[in-house]
């Protein structure tokens, strides 16, 4: 293994391992989830306080803001290897595992933060009633319109910032913290529309957000590009499966140059 | 065999390589830049630039670019900042080569014909090879094809003047004996950073960061152009998106290139990585495949594991002595291993920050310096293990000095670093050269193609030596590392200049 690939390797095995403990716990209590259920549940088909009053009392918020805090270390930890490699390699070895906690904090932070419009759009999407088809024809004409978009391309560019961070002292916390706060603000940026998918699957929901996970994992890989409205999909991906399935079809290339 | 020769020793300023490499490309300059086998196409394969294409007169306002899909396939694929580096590179000779020898015998020139290389490093070559240097032939007549006229050289103040200044460049990474390294803060390794599946670009491996990127800054220089920008413009070959624009530029990478197989001959340590990601290509991590077109124009796909069978490549060169002394230092590949016990692998090794800076630090001028705070606990455990021997088999103890987050719109500054230890007690200070840096591909790295503010490039330069001599040491201050950076040429105010971070970090067990 090279150098560097270790390196890496010491971000994304217990990162790997943390997403898999959230995906794990998301799946063990699937039944019992109210979030997705919260937004997608019947109470709001007709419009009143006194069923606001119930549904809150019914769903806990704490445990609504818990799950969507879950949901979001499952999706996003894949994504963070980058990021938190940074961190720590910009650290002083004695304050690594602070700086990676002041990183997290002020990420998850601003991602709690994010929950709060998305979880209006949702019930704002709810009180307007609409048939599953018009439904699914408005969050989806939202997200490919937001996906094509240059704003969503600048978000994504600006997920790969590996910016110079202080080392010593409470300028080194403050930039672990502002670092993270800001990288989330840019991953809410890129991810949100995408993560109204999960949102409006009532069933096979768990399914729909692994799926939309892996989507967002293969967006990172792809360069980043100058923000146009333009027709994009994860074209780095596409190129690694063509590649791999064209190794295993034909004879490996080892041939000399040819004069 | 074809052999690469030394472009100082063939005979003359004009001895009949150069001749028919100078008639060549004439004839390849003539060609529409949409064909596949003209000169400027070759160039837009490295890097391409519309501004700087156009006000430089490489490209008429109206004139078309290559084919959409042409464009996508063969241009802008130049891989610096990554492992891929010297055999995308060596592809790129290859196919030029076989261009310019197909065109020599077009002209009736000899089956033979070989690109020559530029050793700057022996004595004496350090000067531009006369015939590219003249804007006329030998015969007096004025469009040598050789000659650029945005080939400024190191001082701006002699412009045209163009040879490497030799305090400003060192062949240190002959002495580095991984090919690939950490992308952390420790050695990146002679060849370069794996880089996966991340974007790479950023951090240029050891060969690539000294002397070629220098060599690129200080052959092109700047300009200002007081009407065109407030900002000096690069040489062609001070930056990436013009660099295959010069003929000097293909004489360089050939050094390069000599470079990579003198470093697998010099120690038997010196191998080409064995992982298939690098054997493979880019392609193997779902990006561009390494491909050229050939004299007839058809598409030649490349591999860095055919790149590294240098026994396969069909050319060799001339002398294998890095800087060209008699090649007694050079021991044969299949010579028995030197005594010295083999190095530990740094896969594993700990890379840790010492100390870094608080703030930028602006660069303007012939420099900038500032101090580097230094974290006492881990000074004492570097000065520790310097002091005790290297157990066998255990790595040694290192510590680098990183510029991090370069910035700025000065693709020739090349910046010689030195480290300062200040005198305690009325004790004298000292200074050490450390090596330089050299910003080639830094507008690009500043300013993304995402067109947002980019994190810019990363150096690491090795202080051990300086570090050793005054770890121990009662009558210098070791609290702060004093760093200082000078100007090969003046920086401009309006180059924006600055280094993000200065940190020190160690490398060992
Ligand atoms: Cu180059």
């Amino acid at each position: 293994m090279t150098p560097a690939a270790y390196e890496r390797l010491q971000i994304r095995i217990p990162l790997a391992i943390a997403a898999a403990g959230a995906w794990v716990a998301m799946a063990a209590m699937s039944h019992e989830r109210k979030l997705v259920a919260f937004c997608s549940s019947d109470v709001w088909t007709a419009l009143s306080l006194d069923r606001f009053a119930l549904a809150i009392t019914f769903y806990s918020p704490a445990s609504l803001a818990g799950e969507w805090m879950l949901m979001v270390a499952a999706m996003m930890m894949p994504t963070l290897a980058g990021a938190m490699g940074h961190v720590r390699a910009r650290s002083l070895p004695h304050r690594r595992k602070r700086s990676l906690a002041l990183f997290i904090i002020g990420y998850g932070a601003t991602w709690g933060a994010c929950s709060i419009p998305i979880v209006f759009a949702m019930l704002a999407l709810q009180l307007l009633q609409l048939s599953p088809v018009a439904t699914i024809a408005l969050v989806g004409s939202l997200i490919l319109i937001w996906q094509f978009s240059p704003a969503k391309q600048a978000c994504l560019n600006r997920c790969h910032d590996q910016p110079p961070l202080a080392a010593h002292g409470i300028a080194a916390d403050l930039a672990a913290l502002g670092y993270g706060v800001t990288q989330a603000i840019w991953c809410c940026g890129t991810c949100w529309a995408l993560m109204l998918v999960p949102f409006t699957a009532q069933d096979g929901h768990l399914l729909a957000m692994a799926a939309t996970s892996a989507y967002l994992i293969a967006e990172r890989l792809d360069q980043p590009r100058r923000p146009a409205w333009e027709i994009r999909w994860p074209s780095t991906v596409a190129r690694l499966l063509w590649f791999r399935l064209s190794v295993w079809r034909r004879p490996e290339n080892t041939g000399r140059v040819a004069a | 065999m074809l052999v690469r020769k030394n472009v100082w020793e063939l005979g003359g300023d004009w001895a009949d390589p150069i001749l028919w490499y100078a008639r060549a490309v004439g004839a390849l300059k003539s060609k529409p830049l949409a064909d596949r086998t003209s000169w400027r196409f070759w160039a837009g394969m490295h890097g391409y630039d519309q501004g700087l294409w156009e006000f430089y007169g490489y490209k008429a306002a109206h004139e078309k670019l290559p084919a959409k899909a042409d464009f996508d396939e063969f241009w802008q694929q130049c891989q610096h900042g990554s492992w891929y580096f010297l055999p995308w590179h060596r592809g790129y000779l290859i196919g030029f080569e076989k261009l310019i020898r197909a065109t020599v015998v077009s002209l009736k020139g000899p089956a033979d014909w070989t690109l020559p290389y530029w050793n700057y490093f022996k004595t004496g070559q350090n000067g531009l090879p006369p015939a590219f240097g003249s804007p006329d032939w030998p015969d007096g007549k004025g469009n040598n094809p050789l000659f650029v006229e945005q080939r400024w050289g190191p001082d701006p103040s002699k412009p045209g003047k163009v040879f490497v200044p030799l305090k400003a460049v060192n062949l240190d990474a002959m002495g580095v004996h991984e090919f690939t390294g950490v992308a952390s803060g420790g050695d990146r390794g002679f060849g370069g950073i794996d880089t996966g599946f991340e974007h790479s670009g950023t951090k240029h491996g050891d060969i690539e960061s000294q002397p070629h990127d220098q060599v690129h800054g200080l052959v092109g220089g700047e300009k200002m152009f007081p009407k065109a920008s407030p900002r000096p413009l690069p040489g062609l070959m001070s930056t990436p998106v013009t660099a295959g624009l010069d003929p000097i530029f293909w004489l360089h990478h050939a050094n390069i290139d000599r470079l990579w197989q003198s470093w697998r001959l010099s120690d038997h340590r010196n191998t080409d990585p064995e992982e298939s990601s690098w054997k493979k290509g880019p392609a193997s991590h779902g990006k561009h495949q390494f491909v050229v077109p050939l004299p007839d124009g058809s598409p030649w796909v490349y591999t860095p594991q055919q790149m590294s069978d240098f026994a396969g490549v069909g050319y060799t060169y001339s002398d294998f002595s890095p800087a060209g002394a008699r090649p007694a230092a050079v021991a044969s590949a299949a010579a028995a291993p030197s005594g010295a016990a083999t190095m530990t692998k740094s896969t594993g090794a700990a890379v840790e920050v010492v100390g870094a800076s608080a703030k930028a630090l602006a660069v303007a001028g012939s420099g900038a310096q500032t101090s580097v705070p230094v974290d006492a606990r881990m000074h004492a455990k570097v000065a520790g293990k310097m002091a005790t021997a290297v157990a066998p088999g255990a790595r040694e103890e290192r510590v680098f000095l990183n510029l991090e987050n370069v910035r700025g719109y000065s693709d020739a500054t090349v910046l010689q670093v030195y480290v300062h230890f200040a005198g305690k007690d009325g004790a004298p200070s000292a200074e050490r050269q450390v090596g330089s840096i050299g910003l080639f591909g830094i507008t690009k790295a500043t300013e993304t193609d995402a067109g947002h503010k980019g994190d810019g490039l990363s150096y690491v330069l090795n202080i051990t030596k300086p570090y050793q001599e005054f770890a121990g040491s009662a009558n210098v201050d070791l609290a702060n590392i004093g760093v200082r950076l000078e100007a090969v040429a003046p920086v401009q105010q309006s180059a924006e200049v600055s280094v993000g971070r200065i940190s020190v970090v160690r490398q060992g067990d």
